[in-house]
C-alpha cells in the first residue's frame, strides 16, 4: 500500500529533461505489448530514448495528457478530444514513435 | 438525543484526536472545522475557503517536499473531490460504484474497512458528465455518503456498517448523485444531479440520526415546492411574489426544467442560513422553454432549520449557454468600500466573479474573472440583469445554426471545482478554464430518463491562444486578477492556500504544483500517476503536516504499448497488453500523501 518507489521519481531525472520513471514506464508497456525478451528491452528503450531526442518532455506530458483522455466519458474528455490545438502534440509524438520503429525495431 | 450523544461519544474514544463531542453534530463540526490538524468537510469550514493556518510545509521548504505514502483505489474513471481526516482516521471515496475506505493513519495507513454500496450498473449510462462523486461528509461518529443512484447512506464511522440509508431520486427519470453531502444542525443536505435529463432540481435536508426527510425544496413550480414565501423571500431586495419559480415559464414546462443541484453548500452558523446554486434550465436549446426559467441559474438562500427562502438571485435568466450556477459560495467577511460586511463571493460558470451581501442579498459587484468573457459585455448591479451581446446568443441565432466564437464554452469560466481563499493575502484562487465554443441548439423531445440536452457544441482556446486554461488571483475588492499563470489543460482541480504562503493545485498533465501565494512562482511540481481533478487537502499527524491529492482521470495513454505495434495487431495486442499491464500500471485512481523530511 505504501509505494516508497514513488519516493524515487522525484530525485531521479536522466538527460533530455525526461525522468527515469517516464522512461521505465514507457518501456514496461512497450515490452508488454511487445514480448519481454532482453532484445525487446533494448528494442523498447531505444524507443523511448529516440522520442527524448526529438520532442521536449513537456509536449510529451502534454500528448500523453491528451491520449489518456481518448476513450474516457464526460465533457471533460470530449473537449480535450475536440480541440485542435491539441492534436499537434500526439501528432509529433505520432511521428517520434514511427521514427523510433525505424530506428530501434 | 440519548442515541446522538452514544454516537458521538463513541466517536471521540474511537479517535485521538478528536475533540469532545457535544450533542450536536452542528456545535460538534463547528468547534471541529477550527481546527487545522483535519480536514472535517470537503471545502475545509462551513464558509467554504479551503484555507488551512497549518505553515510547516512553507515557501521556504516546500521544494524539499516528497511523496510519503500513497493509495490506489482500484476504481477506474474521474476522480473529483478529495479526502477527509477525522482524527486518526482518512475516509478516502470513489468515482461509481461509489467505495469508501477508511485508512487509519496510526498504522500506516492500513484498510480500517471497506464499503462498497450495490447499485445497478444502468446508472453509469445516465451520467452526463462521468461517473463522478465529490466526496463524503462526517458527524457525529458517521459517514455520509451520496451515491450514484441517489440513495444516501449513512456509514458507521468506526465499523463502516450502514446506519440508515434514504433514497433521494428516481435513476429511471434521470436523477443521479454526485455532489458531496453538506452537514449543518442535525441535519445532512444533498443536492441531486441530471440536468441534462430534464429533471427537477431539488436540495433535501434530512436527519442525520435517523435518515428521515426533513424538507425538500425544488427549484422551479409553486411556492409550496419551492419553499418561497411571497413576501418574505427576496430577490435583490424586493419580494418575490406569489409562485414566482412558476412565473418564468411557458405551461407546464417547469415540470422539466432541470436547475439541479449538484455542486456545494456553505452554512453560516451565525444566521442559520445555507448557501448554494442552481443548474441550468431543462433543455439546452433555449428556443424551447420562452421565459427567465425561474429560479435555474440562481444563488440560493435558505433557513438551515426550514428549507425556508431568504433570498435569491438569478445570476443567467433564459440561459442560452449551459452556465449552471453551481459553483461554491464562499462566505467571506471583509471591509466593502470602508464598510464591514458580511460577503458571499461566488465565481460562475458564466464568467462573472460576483460579491453579495449574504445577509441581504444585495448585488454589490460582479466582474470578470477571465477577460475572454463575451457573451455579456457587464452585469447591472442595479437590475441584476446581464447586458447581452445579441451576436453571442444563441437563441436569436436560431436552431440548427452555430453561433460562433461564444466564451465561455459550456463548462465556464471555472466550473465545480472550488476555489481556495486566504485570509493572509484576501485573494481567491480561481482553477480556471480558458475555452470558447460555437454552440448549435436543435429541437429536443423529452422522453424520461433520456438526455434532454438539445446542442451540438464544439470547443477551443480563445482567438489567438492556445493555453486551455489558467490558475488565477484575484483579489475581490479591486475586482481584478493580481497574478495567474497559463495551463496546457483546463484546471480541474480544488486548489488549497494555507498559511505557509504556499497554494497547492492539480493539472490534467497529472502536476501538484506549489506556487507562492503572493506571486504566483512555482516552487514545486511532483507528477502524480494520473490527471487531477480532485481537491487538495491537508491535515498533520503525530504533529507532522501532509498535504494529500486524489489523482485519476480514468484513462491511461498507453504510448509505449504502440512501439512496434504493427498496424492489424493493434487492436488484440492493445487489449491484451492492458490485461498484462494492469499487473503494474495503476489504472485506477491515486492518493498520493505528501511531506516535507525531517
Amino acid at each position: 500500500m505504501i509505494l516508497s518507489l514513488l519516493l524515487l521519481q522525484a530525485a531521479t531525472m536522466s538527460s533530455a529533461g525526461y525522468p527515469t520513471s517516464a522512461r521505465a514506464e514507457y518501456v514496461l508497456g512497450c515490452m508488454t505489448a511487445n514480448g519481454r525478451a532482453p532484445d525487446m528491452l533494448q528494442r523498447c528503450s531505444c524507443s523511448i530514448d529516440v522520442i527524448a531526442s526529438l520532442i521536449p518532455y513537456d509536449d510529451y506530458v502534454t500528448a500523453e495528457t491528451v491520449l489518456t483522455m481518448r476513450g474516457v466519458a464526460g465533457e471533460r474528455a470530449s473537449m480535450i478530444n475536440d480541440v485542435q490545438v491539441l492534436r499537434a502534440p500526439v501528432q509529433r509524438l505520432r511521428e517520434a514513435q514511427v521514427e523510433a520503429d525505424l530506428r530501434c525495431f | 438525543m440519548m442515541k446522538l450523544r452514544y454516537a458521538g461519544l463513541l466517536c471521540a474514544s474511537a479517535m485521538l484526536l478528536a475533540p469532545v463531542s457535544s450533542a450536536s453534530a452542528n456545535d460538534e463540526l463547528l468547534t471541529m472545522q477550527t481546527d487545522a490538524s483535519q480536514w472535517v468537510m470537503p471545502l475545509g469550514n462551513y464558509s467554504s475557503t479551503r484555507f488551512s493556518t497549518l505553515k510547516q510545509i512553507n515557501r521556504d521548504n516546500v521544494k524539499n517536499m516528497r511523496v510519503a505514502w500513497s493509495f490506489s483505489t482500484g476504481v477506474l474513471r474521474g476522480h473529483e473531490g478529495g479526502p477527509l481526516v477525522i482524527g486518526n482516521m482518512m475516509y478516502v471515496h470513489t468515482p461509481f460504484p461509489n467505495k469508501v475506505f477508511a485508512l487509519d493513519l496510526s498504522k500506516d495507513g492500513a484498510i480500517a474497512w471497506t464499503y462498497e454500496p450495490r447499485q445497478d450498473n444502468k446508472v453509469i449510462a445516465i451520467m452526463c458528465c462521468d461517473t463522478v462523486n465529490r466526496g463524503v461528509a462526517y458527524a457525529a461518529g458517521k459517514i455520509f455518503l451520496h451515491q450514484s443512484d441517489t440513495t444516501l447512506v449513512a456509514l458507521d464511522a468506526k465499523t463502516g456498517k450502514v446506519a440508515w440509508s434514504a433514497v433521494d431520486g428516481d435513476p429511471n427519470v434521470g436523477e443521479t448523485g454526485t455532489s458531496a453531502p453538506t452537514i449543518a444542525g442535525n441535519l445532512v443536505l444533498i443536492g441531486n444531479s441530471g440536468g441534462e435529463f430534464g429533471v427537477r432540481g431539488h436540495m433535501t435536508a434530512y436527519d442525520i440520526a435517523t435518515g428521515k426527510q426533513v424538507w425538500r425544496a425544488y427549484s422551479q413550480g409553486p411556492d409550496s415546492d419551492t419553499l418561497m414565501d411571497p413576501k418574505k423571500t427576496t430577490v435583490l431586495g424586493k419580494a418575490v411574489g406569489k409562485d414566482s419559480g412558476l412565473a418564468g415559464w411557458k405551461g407546464d414546462q417547469w415540470k422539466l426544467g432541470g436547475g439541479t443541484t449538484w455542486g456545494w453548500t456553505s452554512f453560516d452558523p451565525t444566521t442559520n442560513t445555507i448557501f448554494y446554486g442552481s443548474g441550468n434550465p431543462g433543455t439546452w436549446n433555449p428556443a424551447q422553454r420562452p421565459g427567465d426559467n425561474r429560479w435555474s441559474m440562481t444563488i440560493w438562500a435558505r433557513d438551515l432549520t426550514t428549507g425556508k427562502a431568504k433570498w435569491v438571485y438569478q445570476m443567467t435568466p433564459h440561459d442560452e449557454w449551459d452556465y449552471d450556477g453551481i459553483n461554491e459560495m464562499v462566505l467571506v467577511d471583509r471591509q466593502w468600500k470602508g464598510k464591514d460586511r458580511k460577503l458571499l463571493v461566488h465565481f460562475d460558470r458564466n464568467g462573472f466573479a460576483y460579491v453579495m451581501d449574504r445577509m441581504s442579498g444585495e448585488l454589490l459587484g460582479a466582474e470578470k474573472f477571465d477577460p475572454a468573457v463575451n457573451w455579456a459585455s457587464s452585469v447591472d448591479l442595479k437590475t441584476g440583469l446581464p447586458v447581452r451581446v445579441p451576436e453571442m446568443s444563441t437563441e436569436k441565432t436560431g436552431e440548427d445554426i452555430p453561433t460562433k466564437g461564444i466564451c465561455p464554452a459550456a463548462l465556464g469560466s471555472k466550473d465545480q471545482q472550488p476555489v481556495s481563499y486566504s485570509p493572509d493575502t484576501g485573494l481567491f484562487y480561481i482553477p480556471g478554464n480558458h475555452v470558447c465554443m460555437d454552440y448549435e441548439p436543435t429541437k429536443v423531445a423529452y422522453v424520461a430518463g433520456s438526455p434532454y440536452v438539445g446542442a451540438t457544441l464544439l470547443m477551443y482556446p480563445p482567438k489567438g491562444e492556445t493555453n486551455l486554461g489558467r490558475f488565477v488571483a484575484w483579489d475581490p475588492v479591486a475586482q481584478k486578477s493580481v497574478w495567474e499563470i497559463k495551463e496546457q489543460f483546463s484546471v480541474w482541480s480544488g486548489p488549497l492556500a494555507t498559511s505557509g504562503g504556499v497554494v497547492f493545485y492539480g493539472t490534467m498533465e497529472g502536476y501538484l504544483k506549489a506556487v507562492d501565494a503572493k506571486t504566483g512562482e512555482v516552487l514545486y511540481r511532483f507528477k502524480t500517476p494520473s490527471g487531477i481533478i480532485g481537491n487538495i487537502n491537508t491535515y498533520t499527524f503525530g504533529g507532522k503536516q501532509y498535504v494529500a491529492v486524489l489523482s485519476g482521470v480514468g484513462g491511461w495513454a498507453a504510448i509505449g504499448m504502440a512501439a512496434g505495434l504493427s498496424g492489424d495487431t493493434d487492436g488484440l495486442g492493445a487489449v491484451g497488453a492492458y490485461r498484462g499491464l494492469s499487473d503494474y500500471t495503476n489504472l485506477g485512481g491515486t492518493l498520493t500523501v505528501f511531506e516535507v523530511p525531517g
